[in-house]
């Protein structure tokens, strides 16, 4: 067993509640490195396409990697399962949850078939154990957590679970981690589906290092890129304090944000971020070993009708939900985050949902009678609120929505699909299309619907502080211009190849600064320090490609083709007036047709060629493509 | 010399846990990461209100290193565990206070640990 590893997956199945600990296949850790890989293969392996994503042969996946524990792992835990538009739902998230189960003694758990009643999964130590979980169904998620910390008597157990929404079956429900650590958008709703309600884990284990010396060497190397001072990164010094919100006032400037649903770039008077962390915030609070010293913070609203409301954020930005629905109250965008943090709600899939509902509203497509007497206008607070509440608990016109926004729109009609910001059925998440085409592509291709946490940061550390004689895959003046066409493709691959690697070690991909975007040596040394595996930087981003090219393989077996890879029609057809900023039209089809000449896939349809496979070793792939008939679509 | 101590800011502390980390790692005499097996302990309230590292230990074998401060402070991402003298200690929590007033980023770090010129934001009170 390579260092790093626990080597040890556990099986749930819910139906007879069993659970066997099965061993981690030797060849999985040397081709897909861990976390998002491995989880990739173990859902191509065995939730094929004729699986329904709510049917019992669907399966919930939680991983984490060989660097999971240690300081360099974050606590990812990346979470898995066929999302219920039959892509990849994946996502990840931070905390204690995902270091304690190494700590515990394993690496994966794989949930599989459906309970009939509400139960829980306890894990202490070697002590596994499905409980009856009747008293925590319908409770919030903090609920769900302080109820399980007090009847287990351990201090320090994380707990995942699901709140609310995900009980209800509300569209891409995520799940929620102790104390507001959250990720997975779909994976609560299919957790809901099983009846997990949710997975409490306590550890005291061990995770061994090969070589102690090289990998603190390594570690306070990989410090020093992240250091206030010390970086090359202009994103560091703010982002340690302020993360996300310190994006607000550069996007307005540049006309960035989705201002009422995207029909505006920008938006005034915009909630300003100084005042947030001079009014509302009380204390830094981080996920497991972050090396930034606030990237998360604690905050508290003391006056007003919300008086009373605290919570952590980190990174999400929730603060633009406020742009998209038009409001500029720091306090009502709190009063969401709440919300949606007790309720395992994913943010984006209410905002934007939402924010359909207000344009539609506005146009004349919806009235009163339809919103249940709400008058869904942009700007009135109150009534997003009302909203969001109405979705957790699906009553009334919140049923509609709690479907997302391209199904709500289906059922509505009447043009009103115009309005809805999807990609693959899934809701956008705040990223500026139209004014960074390499975003716009990156989102268009994205194996999981839109996220940006496997191409993120989409901009150049200071090109003056790329070492002469560096080779990069791409010109990183060209690359990283951001409306031109110009090697967007080469620029995209490497992004999703070398974020792969990072979230499959796996670390946050909030971490990738400075040079660490553009040049894989450090993690390679982070990598080789810790599990005693020799491998070369060219090793890991084909290991990368070899997850991506996975993913692929996975969607396109359940039928997604070039004209999914899309953006909303509102990007490709409309400009942000305010700033003169022309749609992206044509444009996004010259740079698919580049993406997928670099990545070896077919330009008509998207489909990895044979020879692209076979090189990355993926000749199961090929096998399945070929008695599926897909390969006979490329040659057509 | 002065006798040093362990001294924590609980405010500071965002709960992330690498001094707790790091110091099982120089435990097991550098062969892996195990929490729960430290010198040091991160302790945290279920309502996520309190962070509060909790130590007995002196320091003093670990700080025999080439950076002359235990791992732990070393790793401290904020600034809220220190391992210092009597004197210092009064001299930093003065200019703490002082800060804190004016600039609102000393919520979240301390300025012992990130002394660069904070510019501070103008309020109406002072």
């Amino acid at each position: 067993m390579p260092y790093g590893w626990m080597g040890k997956i556990l099986r749930v199945d819910l139906a007879n509640r069993t659970i066997t600990k099965d061993d981690l296949p030797q060849a999985w850790m040397e081709q897909y490195i861990g976390c998002r890989g491995i989880n990739d293969i173990i859902l191509y392996e065995e939730v094929g396409p004729d699986v329904d994503p709510f049917s019992e042969d669907n399966k919930l996946i939680f991983g984490t990697g060989p660097l999971e524990g240690t300081p360099i792992g974050m606590g990812r835990i990346s979470i898995q399962t066929k999302h219920p538009n039959r892509f990849i739902a994946e996502g990840g998230a931070g905390g204690f949850w995902g270091a304690q189960l190494k700590f515990a003694g394993y690496d994966f758990i794989v949930v599989e078939k459906k309970s009939d009643s509400p139960v829980y999964l306890l894990i202490d130590d070697d002590k596994v154990e499905l409980k009856d979980a009747a008293h925590l169904w319908g409770k919030d998620t903090r609920q769900k957590y302080r109820m399980l910390r007090e009847e287990t008597g351990l201090r320090d157990v994380q707990v995942g679970s699901i709140g609310p929404a995900g009980e209800n079956l509300v569209a891409n429900a995520k799940v929620q981690f102790t104390l507001d650590h959250s990720g997975g958008k779909g994976c609560g709703t299919i957790m809901g589906d099983k009846k997990l309600a949710a997975i409490a884990v306590h550890g005291t284990g061990r995770v061994s290092v090969k070589d102690g010396e090289g990998f603190l060497a390594a570690y306070r190397q990989f410090r020093r890129n992240l250091d206030l001072k010390d970086t090359i990164d202009t994103f560091v010094p703010s982002w340690s304090f302020n993360s996300a919100n310190m994006l607000l006032e550069l996007f307005n400037e540049n006309g960035w944000v989705h201002a009422l649903n995207a029909q505006k770039g920008t938006f005034e008077p915009m909630l300003n971020d100084v005042e947030y962390l001079d009014k509302y915030v009380t204390r830094p609070h981080g996920c497991f070993c972050c090396p930034f010293p606030a990237e998360g913070r604690r905050f508290e609203v003391k006056e007003g009708k919300y008086a009373g409301i605290t919570g952590d954020e980190r990174e999400v930005g929730f603060a633009q939900a406020g742009t998209i629905v038009g409001i500029h109250s720091w306090p009502t965008v709190i009063k969401f985050r709440d919300l949606c943090t007790k309720a395992g709600l994913d943010e984006d899939q209410a905002m934007y949902s939402i924010s359909w509902a207000m344009e539609c509203y506005e146009k004349g497509i919806l009235n009163r009678k339809d919103t249940d007497g709400i008058e869904l206008r942009f700007g009135k607070e109150d009534a997003f609120i009302r909203m969001t509440e109405k979705i957790i608990a699906r009553e009334g016109f919140g049923d509609i929505l709690a479907r997302g926004a391209a199904e709500a729109a289906r059922l509505v009609g009447k043009g009103s699909e115009k309005y809805a910001l999807t990609i693959k059925g899934k809701e956008l998440e705040r990223m500026p299309e139209r004014n960074g085409y390499q975003m716009a592509l990156a989102l268009a291709v994205c194996e999981g619907g839109p996220d940006h946490t496997r191409w993120y940061p989409p901009y150049p550390p200071n090109p003056r502080a790329i070492p002469k004689g560096m080779k990069l895959p791409f010109d990183p003046v060209k690359a990283f211009q951001t409306r031109s066409v110009e090697d967007k493709g080469r620029l995209v691959k490497w992004l999703y190849d070398s974020r792969a690697v990072v979230e499959s070690l796996p670390s946050c991909v909030y971490m990738i600064r400075g040079l660490m975007g553009i040049d894989m040596g450090i993690w390679q040394e982070l990598y080789t320090t810790c599990t005693g595996v020799e491998t070369t930087t060219d090793e890991l981003i084909t290991a990368g490609e070899r997850i991506v090219n996975l993913e692929r393989a996975y969607i396109v077996r359940e039928g997604f083709r070039r004209k999914d890879d899309t953006v909303p029609r509102r990007m490709l057809e409309e400009p942000i007036p305010e700033r003169h900023i022309p749609p992206i039209g044509k444009n996004l089809d010259i740079m698919l047709d580049d993406y997928y000449d670099q990545r070896g896939w077919d330009q008509k349809t998207a489909i990895p060629k044979e020879e692209t496979l076979r090189r990355l070793g993926l000749d199961g792939v090929i096998d399945d493509f070929r008695s599926m008939g897909i390969s006979d679509e490329i040659d057509a | 010399m002065e006798k040093k101590v362990f001294v924590v800011s609980n405010e500071l502390c965002s709960g992330c846990r690498n001094c707790q980390t790091w110091c099982s790692f120089v435990n097991s005499g550098k062969k892996g990461f195990g929490p729960s097996r430290a010198n040091i302990h991160v302790l945290k309230d279920p309502y996520g209100k309190l962070n509060v590292p909790t130590t007995a230990c002196d320091g003093k074998r670990c700080a025999e290193n080439e950076k002359g401060v235990p791992i732990c402070v070393e790793m401290c991402p904020t600034g809220c565990l220190i391992y210092t003298d009597i004197n210092d200690l009064v001299e930093r929590r003065t200019e703490w206070e002082e800060k804190r007033r004016l600039q609102p980023v000393f919520k979240l770090i301390a300025p012992w640990k990130y002394p660069y010129p904070w510019r501070p934001i103008e309020r109406e009170e002072f």
